[in-house]
């Protein structure tokens, strides 16, 4: 039964709007909610892409800040390199000064020494004692030397040398300040052999291949060998082993029984200031084997190490063999020259001028001396034609002793002139050509090179200086 | 199938020029949506490369995403960050969008024809074919906005590529009070539903909206769904002034065969036609409807 109702028709037309629109938002609402899901998996790839960047970046930096680190660590290790670096020629310096003073010192106690041996019976105990005394003189010689090549760090003197002599003095050194607990041993046979080397560099080599064998034993002591012998290498071994050219080679061992080296510690033997001692401030031992690897390279040479943990290091140094050189058959025995002649004797120590004066009167000179060159100047000049040659020391104060021989050759210009230099001085040659020298004495001045040098001197046909 | 071959010999000289015309600019980016859209694993990345590959339309999209209709929290600086916060689908639906309107451009006004007009129209029937998949078939409805925008495409190429032809074919169809589709087959053998089936079968869009795109007057012998909700979302749009056409040649029995086969009711159609009303009058207000990137 249709009920044709116009208002229940408009109802029905309501209810069927409401109906679709309640079904239109359902459907929305559907949709729109798997929307948001489907959107959140979207965010959360998005968030996962954002990460693995962070992630990336987040392990670049740690990369940058592990070079960084690297490069800091490298930076304070150079800074203590240049710090040790400069404490070194600190001490160089320091060491030179009073090296100086100390050869002056010496100087007086050789020229004495040697004046009271003249005086006394070859046969007495005094002169015997006065030996010793300048023996240990001589001795201390050296080590000034030393300390003065050292600080000067002087160019190489390169020339032929027998090392035997340099080695047995190096082991007699080593002997004194080795433990009691470091037994040495040596196989150093009666030798000619000659090489190219300065004796200065062959001293420091042994020097430092023997303390470092003894402080690898200062714990528990052992036995320091020391080995001198000769080897052919031909071709092939020469190439293969140590990449030197083949021929006859000088082969010194240095081994200890020492603590010895493990693979990481021998790869850096030969680095600047490597050491296996635990570095305490003070304590840097220096160069070491990268100086003494260089020395040997620079000699044509070649260092060899070889070293087991808890067994011992062996180091092998190879030098080149050169044919023995005609050995000179002079220095042996020739009385001392004497002469009459009359010198100016300059030199600014009060005990340096007495000695030298005393000396140049044993040997039978007449001796002007003069503790300035401004005074020795004036004596000079008041009477140039009372002297037949002029000994002056370089270092003094207000005019060197070029200077007074540049003013001395003003005056007279055919007058000789003998310079007296200490080590620490420029070395003569480096005075410069043509400043009208003579020749050169170097101190602590032994009485025979003395009377030796002046004696040649006055007698070599004299050239008239024109400068 | 081979889309060349059974193309009418009348259209080529249309697509003698499509491939150098500014309408062959819009493939690229509309197919690139269109892949997303039928990809249910496709990403905000990929979204975001599709749209970055083509400048004009990513300032474009930007510029819309900042605007008041979406009224994003924060300034919106690229597509990730509208994607972030204007959300995926919106953004999809603006790249798309904005990229058809491109073509949408010039063109005179002839009676109550204008390319303006009709880009109206396309929007409206996109809104609403959409609408009714997400309202009645509680379906995403991504192809049928897409469907919607592109499928008066055929009438663009009309209008570019033959224009005096295209003019006169208006005026004709004003004259003699007939549909559009008549004048044109009358005058050039197809119209303009056949033609936009051609563009975008040639382009190699989904078969789906091809077909509805061909079928969009006449969804004819077992007619797809998305052929029938089209025919319909353009015939309510039409004469409703969302349109360019005032005068819908309706075949009224063929409308009512559709909405009951879809089982929709007039309800339904009235409810989503005031929603889309609403929607076009809200983007006119903020613009949006404004052309392209010019």
């Amino acid at each position: 039964m249709a009920i044709d109702d116009p208002r229940l028709r408009e109802l029905e037309e309501k209810n069927a709007l409401l109906e679709t629109r309640v079904k239109h938002l359902t459907n929305d609402l559907h949709l729109t909610r798997e929307e948001n899901e489907a959107s959140l998996v979207r965010y959360l790839d998005i968030h996962t892409n954002l990460e693995k960047k962070v992630a990336e970046r987040t392990a670049e930096l740690a990369r940058t800040n592990q070079t960084l680190q690297n490069e800091i660590l490298e930076r304070r290790r150079a800074e203590t390199r240049l710090q040790q670096s400069q404490k070194m020629k600190a001490i160089g310096t320091l060491a030179g000064g009073i090296a100086h003073d100390f050869n002056n010192i010496l100087a007086a106690i050789m020229g004495y020494t040697e004046m009271s041996l003249m005086d006394t019976d070859e046969a007495s105990s005094v002169h015997r004692r006065l030996t010793n005394v300048l023996k240990a003189t001589n001795r201390a010689k050296e080590l000034i030397h030393q300390i003065l090549t050292f600080s000067r760090q002087n160019d190489p003197e390169i020339r032929p040398m027998a090392p035997l002599p340099i080695i047995k003095e190096t082991i007699k050194m080593m002997r004194a300040s080795l433990p009691a607990t470091v037994e040495i041993r040596q196989r150093i046979p009666a030798s000619s052999a000659m090489i190219m080397a300065d004796p200065d560099h062959i001293h420091q080599i042994l020097m430092n291949l023997c303390t470092n064998a003894s402080q690898a034993m200062a714990k528990n002591g052992g036995t320091l060998e020391l080995r001198m012998t000769e080897v052919d290498f031909d071709t092939e071994t020469a190439h293969r082993d140590q990449d030197l050219l083949p021929g006859k080679y000088l082969k010194l061992t240095v081994a200890d029984t020492g603590r010895g080296m493990d693979r990481a510690e021998l790869e850096q033997i030969f680095d600047p200031y490597f050491t296996t001692k635990q570095t305490v401030d003070g304590d840097g031992s220096g160069l070491g084997l990268s100086v003494v690897h260089g020395i040997i390279h620079s000699h044509g040479g070649t260092i060899a190490v070889n070293s087991e943990l808890g067994t011992g290091t062996t180091v092998d140094v190879f030098f080149p063999i050169i044919e023995p050189a005609k050995t000179d058959p002079a220095a042996v025995k020739t009385p001392i020259p004497l002469g009459r002649e009359r010198i100016l004797f300059v030199d600014d120590e009060q005990a340096l001028a007495d000695v030298g004066l005393q000396m140049l009167q044993r040997l039978g000179y007449h001796v002007v001396p003069r503790t300035s060159s401004v005074e020795a100047l004036e004596a000079f000049r008041a009477h140039p034609d009372r002297f037949d040659l002029v000994v002056t020391d370089q270092t003094m104060p207000n005019m060197t002793g070029t200077e007074l021989a540049r003013e001395i050759h003003r005056i007279r210009p055919d007058i000789p002139i003998i310079l007296c230099t200490g080590f620490s001085e420029k070395f003569p040659g480096e005075l410069g050509p043509g400043i009208g020298i003579d020749d050169f004495l170097f101190k602590p001045i032994a009485l025979r090179d003395f009377a030796d040098t002046i004696r040649r001197v006055l007698d070599q046909p004299h050239i008239s200086m024109t400068s | 199938m081979n889309a060349e071959n059974d193309r009418p010999a009348a259209m080529d000289a249309i697509f003698e020029q499509l491939d150098q015309s500014d309408i062959a600019s819009i493939k690229g980016v509309v197919s690139g949506v269109l892949q997303i859209i039928s990809d249910p694993t496709s990403t905000a990345k990929n979204l975001k490369e599709i749209v970055e590959i083509d400048p004009p339309l990513t300032a474009r999209v930007l510029f819309l995403a900042n605007s008041a209709h979406y009224a994003p929290r924060i300034k919106i600086l690229d597509i990730m960050q509208a994607i972030i916060f204007v959300g995926f689908d919106a953004i999809k639906e603006l790249a798309l969008s904005q990229k058809v309107a491109n073509i949408f451009q010039n063109g005179a006004t002839v009676g109550g024809y204008s390319s303006e007009a009709l880009w109206k129209h396309c929007l409206a029937t996109a809104l609403f074919t959409k609408m009714i998949y997400r309202r009645e078939f509680r379906e995403r409805g991504d192809n049928a906005y897409a469907c919607g925008l592109l499928h008066d495409i055929g009438i663009i190429a009309l209008q570019q590529f033959m224009p005096e032809v295209f003019y006169r074919i208006l005026k004709t169809a004003e004259a003699e009070n007939i549909a559009l589709t008549a004048a044109e087959k009358a005058a050039l053998g197809f119209d303009h539903a056949d033609l936009g089936r051609a563009i975008t079968e040639y382009w190699n869009f989904p078969e789906d909206i091809v077909q509805a795109i061909g079928a969009h007057h006449a969804p004819g012998q077992d007619p797809s769904r998305l052929a029938q909700t089209l025919f319909i979302a353009d015939t309510v749009t039409r004469g409703n002034e969302l349109g360019y056409e005032s005068r819908p040649a309706v075949e009224k029995a063929l409308f009512q065969t559709c909405l009951n086969e879809l089982n929709i009711n007039h309800q339904a159609v009235a409810l989503v036609l005031a929603d889309v009303q609403k929607e076009i009058a809200n983007m006119e207000t903020q613009g949006m409807l404004s052309y392209g990137n010019r």
